[in-house]
């Protein structure tokens, strides 16, 4: 048999055998919900009104800020000038 | 109590849910883990564990973090400032640790976990935000990384490019372990500040009188000093810090019980990065002591200012320790970027991801350091106003970011008994309520300056 044809055996037969062995090893290694394809999704959970009211009302503020801060680098950039 | 929804169950053997890449090589890193933890070898399987809370407290002594301590030790010298950096980095550890529980405990990052609880909206929300404050400050650190390099004659460009291709070359390890020594091994020269500092020679009875007496302010407390104040306590915690220690502490693999080592981990980088930037403050304060006008002063030109009292080898070793702070920072900022992106849409998220599977996440993290490389190589762009907008935008951006923080880490439904509780909710809500505060005034003395002048 030449090296060639058995690299061939090799290659069609070793991997599938430590793919097989190495995922069951990986599987008992990791923590259940530590395998990134066999993850569950947690529950929704659903906002309270105050909750949501306070974090909108924050979004506004972030937003507003920006747009002042758009200002003041405008106002820069022309006082440069 | 058990609120996961059904799902495909475990199969050990090939096939739609069978491990990726990025697992088999968490299976190995946590392999080590196990093996240390039942040797009862408690050094090594601390060297293991660390690296996520010492990566995100250096990563945030970014370049701007470190020229605002220059500044600092510049203008006020020894005193007040010493001790109350300690106080924001002890604050800094309260908001952090929160995120190793959360990401040892539910496995899944910020992101992920926002979007899976609240929703597919609010998740995008995050994520955008995030994405956003994350393009500006990777800006701003490739401005560090210009101007550390500078000090050394070489030019812009090549400094840029040269820090974006050492940012591929770390990514194409494709190893999240490999990664985080290589990063690990670059943030310990942010202590390159300490012997500047020591060939400042501080006099030590004048810094040992600051820790005790919270003393001198020099010039008193004037609208310069509640700026300079609110400009460190806003840097000491970003909303990327939270993203990327949670993300990275899934990606490492970390489980509830590692949760100590987490805290120690992040204590460790806390304390570290408190060491570096008070040093930093000594080893600009022979400037203060001269009377030495910094106002003008950019980058590099501190090194250069810094020369007759620290000598050509203590300026070197700070132009060396503003290019460290860059290009860490970069590293880890465009992380998080890439790790939120992919928690968000379902796409392959890790270190470990081979680039077929995780091309998405890779495509994000490289072009986010691609495009904030390029903009800092824009001809006649203000890069010193640039910096200082990206940290009023960054401390603006904080307060979403931390009320979800505060929802997730005291949801009981998802972290049981490591939920938030007692002390540790006290001091976290106290120390979120008045770091969104101090944003709110930082905000508007930056926005309206006339309004703190009066």
């Amino acid at each position: 048999m030449t090296l060639m044809k058995k690299n061939e055996i090799a290659d069609s037969v070793e991997p599938i055998t430590n793919e097989h062995s190495e995922i069951a090893w990986a599987h008992d290694t990791l923590d259940p919900d530590q395998v990134s394809t066999a993850k569950r999704s947690y529950a929704r959970c659903k906002l309270g009104k105050g909750i949501t009211i306070l974090l909108w009302a924050l979004r506004v503020y972030v937003a507003f800020m920006i747009l002042l801060v758009a200002l003041h680098i405008w106002n820069t950039l022309h006082a440069a000038k | 109590m058990n609120i996961l929804t059904e799902g495909e169950p475990r199969h050990p053997v090939p096939g739609p849910n069978a491990p990726r890449a990025e697992d088999i090589k968490r299976a190995r890193d946590r392999s080590h883990v196990h093996a240390h933890r039942e040797g009862g070898r408690w050094g090594m399987l601390l060297w293991l564990l660390v690296g996520p809370g010492i990566l995100v407290m250096l990563g945030e002594n970014d370049g701007p973090s470190m020229i605002s301590y220059a500044t600092t030790g510049a203008q006020y010298g020894i005193g007040f400032f010493l001790p109350f950096i300690v106080l924001t980095f002890a604050m800094a550890f309260v908001v952090q640790e929160m995120t190793v529980r959360l990401g040892a405990v539910t496995k899944r990052g910020h992101a992920e976990l926002i979007k899976e609880r609240y929703g597919r909206f609010w998740g995008f929300f995050s994520m955008a935000d995030l994405v956003f404050g994350n393009l500006l400050t990777l800006v701003t650190e490739f401005i560090a990384v210009r101007a550390g390099l500078g000090f050394f004659g070489v030019p812009p460009a090549l400094a840029v490019l040269g820090a974006f291709f050492l940012i591929v070359a770390i990514v194409a390890t494709k190893s999240y372990w490999t990664w985080e020594r290589i990063v690990l091994g670059f943030a310990v020269f942010n202590l390159l500040f300490v012997p500047v500092a020591i060939l400042a020679h501080p006099v030590s009875s004048d810094v040992v009188r600051a820790f005790f007496t919270w003393g001198p302010i020099a010039g008193g407390v004037t609208v310069g000093f509640i700026l300079l104040l609110i400009s460190n306590i806003g840097a000491t915690v970003t909303p990327w810090m939270i993203f990327f220690q949670q993300s990275a502490v899934v990606d490492k693999g970390l489980t509830p019980a590692d949760i100590r080592h987490g805290r120690i981990d992040t204590a460790i980088g806390a304390l570290i990065a408190a060491i570096a930037a008070i040093a930093t403050v000594l080893a600009t304060t022979p400037l203060f002591i001269h009377h030495i006008d910094v106002s003008s002063l950019q980058g590099a030109d501190f090194a250069k200012a810094l020369i007759p009292y620290v000598g050509n080898i203590g300026a070197t070793l700070f132009a060396l320790g503003l290019f460290e702070a860059g290009i860490v920072a970069a590293i880890t900022i465009s992380l998080s970027s890439a790790y939120a992106f992919g928690e968000v849409t379902g796409r392959p998220h890790s270190m470990n991801s081979s680039f077929r599977d995780g091309w998405p996440f890779y495509t994000v993290l490289l072009t986010a350091a691609g495009i904030a490389a390029l903009l800092v190589l824009i001809p006649n762009a203000p890069l010193v106003f640039i910096t200082i907008i990206v940290n009023v935008i960054a401390t603006l951006s904080m307060p979403p970011a931390i009320v979800f923080l505060l929802l997730l880490v005291n949801d009981r439904e998802i972290m049981g008994e490591h939920a938030n509780r007692g002390w540790s909710n006290f001091f976290g809500i106290g120390v979120t309520v008045f770091l969104v505060v101090v944003g709110i005034i930082f905000g508007i003395a930056t926005v309206f300056p006339r309004l703190f002048l009066t």
